[in-house]
């Protein structure tokens, strides 16, 4: 099974996985322009994720190993997410009734998502999770599992 | 009462965001100054921010939440080191209709006032804006008027109105009704005529479904 790791931290790796390690790596933001549905269809005007866009796409799974900053995702992470938008279409369904954009690929993967848990209260912990399986829901992955470490667990 | 405004688009003062700041100002006596998160170092910012009253962040939706630069700024945030009690309010503008959209972002922001002390003034979640800078102004009038409102009446009372935020809030849900209307084959293709046409202008219309990163 092809997977793909997202980490901003732990050191593992699995062979024949391709890493993106967002502890080195600063990800270029979103600049809002559109270029990826209305004049490259798909294609980001950055270069930086171009790996990680194939990688995405052809995976099986991707597994997140994901730091909570401020009680939410990183800024990073967050950059990560805003910059997914060209692997969709620009169209929108109300199938399931609600928004949702259109696929642009076949298959997308499924999504297992393992986050050193540093919340001040469940309330926060709830917001957290509950924001991750709607983001990955809405990119169309069809299982997406949560798992929470405690702070023992980290290197 | 010292208010600044933050403008969290990434298109900074081209944007939508920034056309719901004019109007949101246009309904005041007096300007309020605005910063751009996006021409900011978020460090000195998040320093800076604790010589105001009250902030006022209005920012689109990026992904379901807060675009990047915005996190990036909250990442550097930090209770005020003094007793002042900091108050903070939000405007959300997003491309989807329903305002549900924003719903979980809207729990964050209240739990991060909270987590910094600040007084959570709300925040006003608008669907349905991503066209606001693209077509004529005559299609928004009802929406700038309201924002103009919304700026009369928190100059005169320092919070947001909740009746403006219950109308710019609508439709909060899809209704079973709107979902067959806008799944019916007819409003199907008028929804992508606009879109259609901006492919067909910039020649790529017959790459619109393109999978380049397989
Ligand atoms: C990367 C990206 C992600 C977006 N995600 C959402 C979203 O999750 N939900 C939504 O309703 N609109 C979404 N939008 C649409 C924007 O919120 C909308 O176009 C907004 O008006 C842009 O404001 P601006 O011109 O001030 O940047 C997204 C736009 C971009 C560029």
């Amino acid at each position: 099974m092809k997977t793909m790791i997202v980490r901003e931290y732990h050191d593992f790796f699995l062979p024949d996985s391709y890493i993106l390690d967002l502890s080195d790596q600063k990800i270029k933001g979103c600049t809002g322009c559109w270029t990826c549905w209305w004049k490259t269809p798909g294609r980001c005007i950055h270069h930086d994720l171009d790996f990680f866009y194939h990688h995405y796409i052809t995976s099986e799974k991707v597994s997140f190993y994901l730091t909570v900053s401020q009680g939410f995702v990183s800024g990073n992470l967050k950059t990560l997410f805003d910059r997914m938008i060209p692997l969709f279409l620009p169209y929108t369904n109300y199938a399931s009734g609600e928004s949702m954009h259109d696929k642009r690929y076949d298959r997308y993967p499924d999504i297992e998502i393992h986050y050193y848990d540093t919340f001040l209260d469940a309330a926060e912990k709830k917001i957290f999770e509950d924001y991750l399986q709607r983001t990955f829901y809405q990119f169309h992955s069809k299982n997406i599992s949560l798992i929470g470490e405690m702070r023992d667990v980290r290197p | 009462m010292k208010t600044l405004i933050l403008n969290g688009s990434p298109r900074a003062d081209h944007g939508n965001t920034q056309l719901f700041i004019d109007h949101f100002q246009s309904g005041l006596t007096r300007p309020l100054s605005v910063r751009y998160i996006l021409r900011e170092n978020p460090e000195k910012l998040a320093l800076e921010m604790h010589d105001y009253d009250t902030i006022l962040l209005v920012m689109p939706l990026y992904i379901h939440a807060m675009p990047g630069i915005v996190m990036k700024l909250f990442e550097k945030l930090k209770p005020h080191p003094t007793n002042h009690k900091i108050k903070i309010g939000f405007i959300v503008q997003a491309g989807f209709i329903e305002s549900s959209t924003a719903r979980f972002l809207e729990q964050y922001l209240s739990s991060l006032a909270n987590r910094l002390n600040y007084t959570y003034l709300g925040t006003v979640i608008k669907g349905d804006a991503a066209a606001c800078s693209i077509l004529p102004h005559f299609f928004f009038g009802k929406l700038f008027k309201q924002l103009k409102a919304l700026g009369a009446y928190y100059e005169k009372n320092g919070s947001f109105n909740p009746l403006l935020v219950t109308k710019l809030g609508y439709p909060v849900d899809l209704s079973k009704f709107q979902v067959r209307l806008l799944e019916s084959p007819l409003v199907k293709r008028l929804n992508q005529i606009g879109w259609n046409w901006i492919l067909k202008r910039n020649g790529c219309f017959e790459n619109r479904f393109d999978q380049p990163y397989l």
